[in-house]
């Protein structure tokens, strides 16, 4: 019996240091590669994304929940900064402060309503959640310019420097995601990361040991808010122009779907997944018009490949295992049970 | 603590019923610290119930669950480790896709302090009580034998080890109460000579232990007092040789009609 | 009063045809288990498409609409295929992931097929208004009064009367039980599919009067309708109508009263509210929505 399970893939378990490692690596060396401005806003993208899926990776990847309300959480965070700068001449600075604290409050109330729910319902839950800011963006034009955009956004400065240069705005996003990579990590290799594994494989286990389920999952709700609204406001100011297109459901599905085929609950899943995310988007710009018909396509089969689903699977073979053990358990206690009657 | 504080877990009419099924019944029972109180009972005599109440997982409609003199929320099995109560369960609960050493580390970071939020910068608290739950992980593992598959995912193991791990992860909340619900459930006879050392060493280690447990052999070799529960209530209790003896247990496993002729035998 | 009156028609027009959406989410989950993300996309395709038949290649409307209606049901036939024909998912979370990516399919072809161009059809009974109380509608909302209340009777009679209707609303997605009724899981879970996306076309041709189409209309007529169906309690034919008509007459209030801009947004607040607060929807129907 041992022989046999111990085939299954071990990396999950363990505490995946090099994983940070090659995330911070990669953030340092990309831009080595190719230093163009093109490509530098093009690696300044891809480090957005790498906080934004960082954020998701709280969620769907460490709590086990599939969530569609990052794309919405991403989209407040670039409109409470950009609002902020436009409107009422907030310091960028401020601003990038102000942004993260917005998402993080309207995470935590989305996720104590939803968090409790049954899987379909919670995917859902914050489906809706995500697309009703989305409907917001838009509909809200005095604040948002609605669906032609808010324009005008100052680019990012601190002490009246202007981070305009292309190289300056990658070091600093960079550097952002490298600290986000790390916080993500010590989260992930400590008791409260462990616990909220432990929760998602065995939840009356995890609440004999003390793991308080509401809590947890708050906290996860609140980080993934936190860094959608970092990467929401980076965006903000990085773009400066956003629209409500860019927060709408395609994108929801594909954070997760790039989450999710790269590693979700792994420190190799965001960077991975930004990658693909940036890659999607160079590719889209010639062919923007198949972008969703490709998409849905290689999703559908990714899924279809992964028997049971894609971040499913994992907790299904978890349960395969289990279900397995059960099984072996009760044939072994057969002859137990004869004792009992003797 | 000294011995004199603990008193172990000490339950007081507890009562519960699931629509107009009466599953407990006044229920008042003791397991004094340093020894193994077992409660037996033919199937439905209530026994999950009367686990799940004292270890949180279901609302009791009255009664009172003490732990050292302490009383216990009702209903609320995530406050049960602050309590220094601990459990297992009847069908095997680890958290798969993780180590070995982090499933009992799992119960060490229960009576550990500090925020969620301080583990994500890291700081020196967080790594003193990471070190310090590995290294009572280990020293646990050590002690039962399990240090060589420390590292290994938990669902690797074969069945009794894994239950073996269930175990030491209740020992490393270092409780002062533990519920054990059918620890022989699923065990080739060969592991219940092994498990009854195990149980007696956490009696021995000053730990009130409640033994549920269909295993009739186990429960009379190990148990100093047994409590036999029948249709929710206390039937009677007393030493394993007493119970053995009751007729009203013999009828109430092997039905009426029995209790003359034969003696509960093993 | 006047107003009032206007308000609740113009709320009932619509939330029938919610409720109809409404009714398909209830389909598919009474017999698979999962949330059909799709269920929104059909109502795009059918309301769409009969607008474009009609609009762009000039064919007569009830053709158009039968049209409409045809091609919707082939998708639902295709949808099935994509989620069930290489026999791998079976667990209703599986097959929701599963429905999100022939979402995007679905809406990335129309947006091809459409190029981004939005589409309107005109009533099959005429544009005369019609007085009702003071107040002046449009005949289309008496029409999806009347279909709404037909399909309702119609799959209610359908799911208590014949052999597939019971196995539809008894199986859940129960591979065991359904053998136990001598149909196969694949067998259920089409027909499923296909009465699914006929109640959304069905629902698209009576939206495309209300409103335009256009190829992104599916996500947001999709959640409309799965909030009418949360309100009603998922899979209760009767409940869906009600949390339909429910949700269409809160939204003509918000709109009519307040701002349309927001009317949208009623959806969600219910939605979520349903989730947070009362998953069993109105009527309490007994079913484990929270873990």
């Amino acid at each position: 019996m041992s022989s046999r399970l111990s085939a299954l893939p071990r990396s999950l378990g363990r505490t995946n240091s090099w994983e940070l490692w090659i995330t911070i690596g990669l953030l340092l060396l990309l831009p080595m590669l190719m230093a163009t401005d093109y490509a530098l806003h093009i690696w300044t993208r891809m480090a957005i994304y790498v906080i934004l899926l960082t954020g998701l990776n709280f969620i769907n990847g460490m709590a086990g929940m599939i969530s569609l309300a990052q794309a919405g959480f991403f989209g407040l965070g670039a409109y409470a900064a950009g609002i902020a700068a436009v409107r009422f001449d907030v310091p960028p600075v401020l601003a990038l402060v102000i942004a993260p604290v917005v998402v993080t409050l309207a995470a935590l109330l989305v996720g104590m309503m939803s968090m409790r729910l049954k899987e379909i319902y919670f995917k859902m839950a914050t489906l809706g959640a995500g697309f009703v800011l989305f409907l917001l963006f838009g509909r809200m034009v005095e604040l948002t310019g609605g669906p032609n955009g808010l324009v005008g956004i100052p680019p990012f400065s601190l002490f009246g420097f202007e981070f305009t240069e292309p190289i300056v705005k990658y070091g600093f996003v960079a550097l952002l995601a490298i600290i986000g990579a790390i916080v993500a990590h010590n989260l992930l290799v400590s008791r409260t990361g462990r616990a909220l594994r432990a929760y998602g494989a065995s939840e009356p286990a995890a609440l004999a040991a003390g793991a308080s389920p509401f809590k947890l999952r708050l906290l996860a709700f609140g980080m993934s808010g936190f860094y959608a609204g970092v990467a929401g406001a980076l965006e903000a100011f990085d773009s400066r122009f956003i629209s409500p297109s860019t927060f709408d459901f395609m994108m929801a599905v594909l954070l997760v779907v790039a989450l999710v085929l790269s590693g979700a609950g792994r420190m190799i899943g965001p960077i991975l997944g930004a990658l693909l995310l940036t890659g999607i988007e160079v590719f889209a710009a010639d062919y923007a018009d198949y972008e969703p018909l490709i998409m849905g396509v290689i999703f559908l089969i990714a899924i279809q490949l992964f028997p049971r689903g894609l971040a499913g699977e994992l907790a299904a073979r978890r349960e395969d295992r289990r279900e397995r053990a059960k099984r072996e358990a009760a044939e072994q206690a057969k002859p137990d049970q004869e004792v009992v009657r003797a | 603590m000294s011995t004199s504080e603990r008193q172990g877990l000490r339950v007081t009419g507890v009562s519960k019923a699931y629509g107009g099924l009466q599953v407990l019944k006044d229920v008042t029972l003791r397991a004094p610290a340093g020894s193994i109180t077992a409660v037996i009972g033919p199937n439905g005599a209530g026994k999950s119930t009367l686990a799940n109440v004292i270890s949180g997982f279901v609302t009791q409609d009255a009664g009172q669950v003490f732990v050292n003199g302490a009383e216990l929320p009702a209903g609320k099995a995530v406050a049960r480790a602050g309590h220094r109560l601990g459990r297992t369960f009847q069908n095997l609960e680890v958290f798969t896709g993780m180590t070995v050493l982090h499933n009992v580390a799992m119960g060490a970071y229960s009576r550990q302090k500090g925020s969620h939020l301080g583990d994500l910068i890291r700081g020196p608290r967080t790594r003193r009580n990471e070190r310090e739950a590995e290294e009572s992980a280990r020293a646990l593992l050590r002690k039962f034998g399990l240090e060589h598959r420390a590292d290994s995912l938990v669902e690797s193991l074969p069945f009794g080890e894994a239950k073996l791990v269930e175990m030491v992860r209740v020992l490393a909340m270092e409780p002062e109460v533990v519920v054990l619900d059918e620890p022989a459930a699923g065990l080739p006879p060969a592991s219940a000579m092994p498990l009854a050392e195990t149980i007696a060493g956490m009696a021995q280690e000053g730990i009130g232990v409640l033994l549920i447990e269909h295993n009739m052999k186990l429960v009379m070799s190990i148990s100093e007092h047994v409590v036999v529960l029948d249709q929710g209530r206390v039937l009677t209790e007393g030493s394993p040789a007493e119970v053995q003896k009751d007729p009203r247990v013999i009828e109430a496993y092997l039905g009426p009609g029995h209790a003359k002729s034969e003696e509960l035998t093993l | 009063m006047d107003l009032f009156i206007q308000v609740l028609l113009s709320g009932l027009s619509v939330g029938a045809i919610y409720a109809i959406v409404a009714l398909g989410f209830g389909v598919i989950f009474n017999a698979t288990g999962a949330i059909n993300f799709v269920q929104g996309e059909y109502v795009m395709v059918g309301g769409l498409s009969a607008a474009m038949l009609y609009e762009a290649w000039d064919v007569p409307i009830f053709v158009a609409i039968l049209v409409a209606i045809a091609v919707t049901t082939v998708l639902g036939l295709l949808t099935e295929m994509g989620l069930l024909g290489f026999g791998r998912l079976r667990t209703p979370a599986a097959i929701t992931i599963a429905t999100i990516a022939i979402a995007v399919i679905v809406k990335g072809a129309a947006m091809l097929i459409s190029v981004r161009d939005t589409y309107a059809l005109p009533s099959v009974l005429g544009s005369e208004s019609l007085q009702i109380l003071g107040a002046s509608t449009s005949r289309q909302t008496i029409l999806n009064l009347v279909l709404a209340v037909l399909v309702v009777i119609a799959l209610t009679l359908f799911f208590r009367r014949t052999k597939l209707g019971t196995t539809l609303r008894a199986a859940a997605g129960d591979s065991e039980t359904l053998q136990t009724f001598g149909v196969s899981y694949r067998t259920t879970a089409r027909w499923a599919f296909v009465i699914a996306a006929a109640l959304g076309a069905v629902a698209g041709a009576g939206l495309a009067p209300l409103t335009v189409m256009s190829f992104d209309s599916g996500t947001l007529l999709g959640l409309k309708g799965f909030a009418a169906a949360m309100l009603g309690g998922l899979g209760n034919p009767q409940g869906a109508l009600a949390g339909g008509l429910l949700l269409g007459v809160a939204e003509a209030v918000v709109a009519g009263y307040g701002t349309s801009a927001y009317a949208d947004v009623v959806a969600f607040v219910v939605l979520l509210a349903i989730l947070t607060f009362k998953p069993t929807g109105m009527f309490g129907t007994a079913r484990a929505v929270r873990t």
